[in-house]
């Protein structure tokens, strides 16, 4: 589903951040990206919701080439990616519903659907009670909630998260986790970069290592 | 001002807003492109003044082309025939009629008008009237008591209005009254028709050049607001193209609330317009009529002011579409 070849990244004329990375993630694989902050995660992450195009390398998505790919075409690409911000990315003038309404309005989707889905996810989520709060009056896990909600209300063929337990108690990150492991079960491919090594110890999903811009691959055996 | 406006329609302005372009619609389609009345640069406002510009513009062509029109019609089905006064054509042609009297000049013309098949009606001037016309140069000391001194030598004039679709061969008609009474000539107003098509064509050119004129700058009002609301709102662009919006889609939600503004800025401007030429209206009835022409148009011609907010609409919706297109191409 999602090949990185020899890839790089720079800012500018900056230093690379990322360096001869290979990545795979077969289809309805889970992952999990760990690495110090400033190690390359959110620039790794870039790349894969194409919000980036790297410097150098090839990166494949989807069975198309992201170099190749024509720029009409993205949309379409991008649908079928859902992303969790680490900073939410919530719209601040929209209410709860609204911010995880979005994808769906976007991909033109009925909107009575889009009440019912919207609804039962969020309720799901233990937020029904603050379907029209604004963002502001949410705490912060209240926010990360609403915007994992959003970024899995399209059931997306590949889900990325950023942190998405960094601002919740464990219960509630547990139940996230349960979310995410149920849509990767539907078939989801699931990438989580985390700084939680508990999540990442409990589970039997492998390890992704950044550090100093290079990547490599940790079995609950060893590095690979 | 949008509830300036909602007052002063009535309400039906924001019934036709909201049913044509609900704002919500476009809030909840993720930009928070703000009230309108917190849209960059008061855009709206901007539009009203290009409007009320546009509008006056139009409404002075309309009147000039329309005066125009009036007086073209009024002087091209009529002729002015002028008799030199008895004892002064002597003095330009051989005349065999040397003694003949100013009445019997003037009946001569006359023989020569009533075989013209294209002359509906022939009217001598009086000197009566002829006086009249002279007295703001002679004073009305200068006349005498039967309207004009004997001794000037006045021209006798005859008024000739011409039948509907009339071919008169005027040159024709020239040479028969000059052969009658020398020194006749015909004034057939071609030197003024041609100065008023002239004036006319001249403030129809000015006024679409003063529209063309707005057009652009109302142009470049809606790009500078529009890349302001780019820029402003740069945050929720990407993230909604990360969602897999399409570019159409962010655009049409700032092509709404351009619409919206330039449907209103619109509306202002002709509100505007409209007062002015009713004040305009009103204190050219103070004045006398003979000192200024009717530069009045009719309600029929006024009909295309009416244009002017759909268009101003119209021109801000396709603006504002074009250049969130254009800025987004260069994104990723």
């Amino acid at each position: 589903m999602v090949r990185f070849e020899n890839v790089g990244l720079r800012y500018g004329l900056g230093p690379e951040v990322l360096r001869d990375v290979y990545l795979e993630l077969a289809a309805g694989s889970f992952h999990f990206l760990t690495g110090p902050s400033g190690a390359g995660k959110s620039s790794l992450l870039r790349l894969l919701y194409l919000a980036q195009r790297p410097t150098r390398g090839r990166i494949s998505m989807f069975n198309r080439d992201v170099a190749t790919i024509p720029r009409p075409d993205l949309p379409a690409l991008r649908r079928q990616i859902g992303v969790v911000f680490q900073d939410f990315r919530l719209l601040p003038h929209l209410s709860a519903l609204d911010n995880v309404a979005l994808p769906l309005r976007v991909a033109g989707i009925d909107e009575t659907k889009v009440q019912d889905h919207v609804v039962e996810l969020l309720t799901w989520v233990g937020l029904g009670d603050h379907l029209d709060a604004k963002p502001a009056t949410l705490s912060g896990g209240q926010q990360q909630r609403v915007a994992i909600a959003r970024a899995v209300i399209t059931r997306p063929r590949l889900l990325l998260a950023d942190e998405p337990t960094g601002n919740v108690d464990d219960r509630i990150a547990l139940r996230l986790m349960h979310l995410f492991e149920e849509l990767h079960r539907l078939g989801t491919t699931v990438l989580v970069a985390t700084h939680n090594a508990s999540l990442v110890e409990r589970s039997r999903h492998p390890e992704l290592r950044l550090d100093g811009g290079l990547l490599s691959r940790i079995t609950r055996r060893g590095v690979a | 001002m949008a509830a300036a406006i909602a007052r002063i329609s009535g309400g039906a302005y924001q019934r036709l807003r909201d049913t044509l372009l609900p704002p919500e619609a476009a809030t909840r389609a993720g930009l928070a492109l703000g009230g309108d009345d917190d849209a960059p640069l008061h855009l709206d406002w901007i539009v009203a003044a290009m409007a009320f510009l546009a509008a006056l513009a139009l409404v002075g062509a309309l009147a000039t082309a329309d005066a125009a029109a009036r007086w073209r019609h009024g002087l091209t089905g009529n002729l002015t025939v002028e008799i030199p006064a008895a004892g002064t054509a002597e003095k330009t042609a051989a005349a065999p009629d040397k003694a003949a009297s100013n009445e019997e000049r003037l009946n001569r013309v006359f023989d020569v008008l009533r075989a013209e098949s294209g002359i509906a009606r022939a009217t001598p001037v009086t000197r009566q009237h002829i006086a009249e016309l002279l007295a703001p140069w002679l004073g009305e000391g200068g006349l005498g008591n039967n309207g004009l001194a004997e001794s000037l030598p006045v021209p006798q004039l005859v008024d000739v209005t011409l039948k509907p679709d009339s071919r008169l061969d005027l040159p024709g008609l020239k040479q028969r009254l000059a052969a009658a009474v020398p020194g006749t000539t015909v004034d057939d107003h071609q030197l003024w028709v041609a100065d008023v098509v002239h004036l006319a064509r001249l403030a129809v050119g000015l006024a679409i050049a003063i529209v063309v004129l707005v057009a652009l700058t109302a142009i470049a009002a809606v790009v500078i607001a529009t890349r302001a609301g780019l820029a402003v709102h740069h945050e929720a662009i990407d993230l909604l193209h990360l969602m897999g919006a399409e570019d159409r889609y962010i655009a049409d939600q700032f092509a709404a609330q351009a619409t919206r503004l330039g449907l209103r800025g619109g509306l202002l401007g002709l509100l505007i317009a409209a007062l002015a030429l009713v004040a305009v209206g009103v204190a050219s009835q103070a004045v006398d009529p003979k000192l200024l022409p009717q530069l009045w148009p009719t309600v029929g011609e006024l009909l295309p002011l009416l244009l002017i907010p759909p268009a101003a609409a119209g021109l801000a919706w396709f603006t504002a579409r074009r250049t969130v297109l254009a800025a987004l191409k260069k994104k990723i």
